[in-house]
């Protein structure tokens, strides 16, 4: 009967709309996951940097107290950096402790200048190394992060992703703002 | 007429524009053909462009680890750190799962100089280390504007450790491999015994089909072959030593013999043999090479001199 079939019709178009809609949220939700995954995975590598530049603070500590013996507010300034950064628990908080810990080193390697046997001797050098790489590290995984930060936000945000990310609850993240002087990399130069 | 003149404008300013502003918009270089040799400042004589790239093909044949020298006139800008790390993930360098690449890069007019070590190397290769090389081996030369003797002796220091431990990596693996093949001796006999016996009943409630009897054997020998390529070693030794012996026994069978002999040996001999000679390289010559995909997280020294 065409009444009969014309229904049948009618819940069969709306089933399949249904289906797509549901097949298509499925897939919107999982992207956003995936994405959400390398967010998370970028910053665990930040912090990880963040944390091995932390650990060589104390070998630099012991290494620059033998010669300058009389440079504590310089060693203090460094160490207590240095608590602040491993304290930090925020992006914010992460992103100011760094910037603080790299002025000190800073700090520290102006007065170097004046110690020449400390400046020359190979565990300074090498402690130099280990620390500018770590602080390279920090820098290429930030951009890393924020990267993947921007493939997230700018994914949720768009639209249909919208609404699947609102359904269930996603937001956009934070990204890791670059703070002036944490891209300058100690160099070491030879006169 | 004033229709195609307006038409030729629009063309000459389009090209025009494309010529001024060109299309690619990195200000880093390209790879070459070669790819492990970028010799853009023209710093490398050519006996030393033409080592570093049979060396780097050398330690690319043995594991995919990938050694590329750039040398540069300039760096455009960027800071010696953005620039190496750029480029190397610009070009790939080392295996993509591996990141065993290592990248050597030499500015001429920062007078700069930075190796950044891929993730893969990094505990070959730590800050400290690179440091060291870079103030032992290369920079008494670049201060003496001897660009080209820095550039190999340095090179040459990372290309020794690398050899060196691609050699134990090597020797480990074959040790392991043959340790674990003699010991598991008894298994492969086992497997094989039980393939013997499987063939023999197998042919036997198929005696009456014709038809499950091709399909049997094509599967059969299917399987043979594609294992070769699909399954790992260990694997893939395991269904040849099953295989095999069912097969025989199956073939015999159906044929109507009924005395077999059975000996599989030979198989997974030739099989480690001619992995070895493949991962030797015996074919060199210019062939055209790329990056693997390999990344680095900024890890390496610098220097300027």
């Amino acid at each position: 009967m065409k009444g009969k079939n014309a229904l049948l019709i009618g819940i069969g178009v709306i089933v399949l709309i249904v289906l797509i809609l549901i097949v298509g949220t499925i897939k919107n939700y999982n992207e956003i996951v995936a994405r959400e995954e390398t967010v998370t995975k970028s910053l665990a590598n930040v912090d990880t940097y963040l944390q091995r530049r932390a650990d060589l603070i104390p070998n630099l500590v012991n290494t620059v107290k033998g010669y300058m013996s009389h440079e504590e507010n310089i060693i203090a300034e460094i160490t207590k950096a240095r608590e602040n950064l491993v304290g930090a628990k925020t992006i914010d908080e992460k992103s100011n402790a760094n910037k603080k810990l790299t002025d000190a080193i800073n700090n520290l390697y102006v007065v170097v200048e004046n110690y020449p046997d400390l400046k020359a001797s190979q565990n300074f050098i090498s402690l130099q190394d280990e620390i500018a790489g770590s602080e390279n590290r920090i820098a290429t995984s930030r951009k890393d992060y924020n990267d993947s930060v921007n493939s997230y936000n700018a994914y949720i945000k768009r639209f249909p992703n919208n609404l699947v990310a609102s359904m269930f609850g996603f937001t956009a993240k934070n990204y890791f703002e670059a703070s002036e002087g944490s891209n300058d990399v100690p160099q070491v130069s030879f006169e | 007429m004033s229709h195609k003149f307006l038409l030729n404008k629009y063309l000459l300013t389009i090209l025009v524009l494309v010529i001024i502003f060109p299309l690619n918009v990195f200000a880093r270089v390209t790879p070459t053909r070669e790819f492990f040799v970028n010799d853009y400042a023209n710093v490398l004589s050519y006996e030393t462009c033409k080592y570093l790239q049979e060396s780097s093909e050398e330690l690319y044949k043995i594991d995919g680890t990938q050694v590329v020298v750039v040398t540069v006139l300039n760096l455009a800008g960027e800071s010696i750190e953005d620039y190496a790390n750029g480029l190397f993930r610009d070009f790939g360098i080392g295996e993509a799962k591996k990141d065993n690449g290592l990248l050597i890069l030499f500015a001429l007019e920062e007078r700069s100089v930075r190796v950044e070590v891929g993730y893969g190397l990094e505990g070959l290769f730590n800050d400290a280390k690179v440091g060291r090389y870079l103030d032992k081996y290369a920079i008494p030369y670049f201060k003496g504007n001897d660009f080209d003797t820095g550039i190999k002796n340095l090179y040459n220091a990372f290309y020794n450790e690398l050899s060196l431990s691609l050699d134990r990596k090597d020797k480990l693996d074959e040790a392991l491999l043959s340790a674990s093949m003699s010991s598991r001796i008894p298994e492969f006999l086992f497997v094989g015994f039980l393939g013997i016996i499987m063939g023999y009943f197998y042919a036997l409630a198929i005696e009456k089909k014709n038809s499950l009897k091709g399909i049997s054997f094509g599967i059969l020998v299917s399987i043979l072959v594609l294992s070769n390529f699909l399954f790992p070693h260990l694997l893939n030794i395991y269904i040849r030593c099953f295989i095999i012996p069912f097969l025989v026994m199956f073939l015999l069978k159906i044929m109507g013999f009924l005395n077999f002999s059975y000996s599989d040996t030979g198989d997974y001999q030739k099989n480690i043999l001619d992995r070895n000679r493949v991962a030797r390289g015996i074919s060199s010559g210019t062939s055209f090479f790329k990056g693997g995909g390999g990344s680095s997280g900024g890890g390496g020294a610098s220097r300027k001199f």
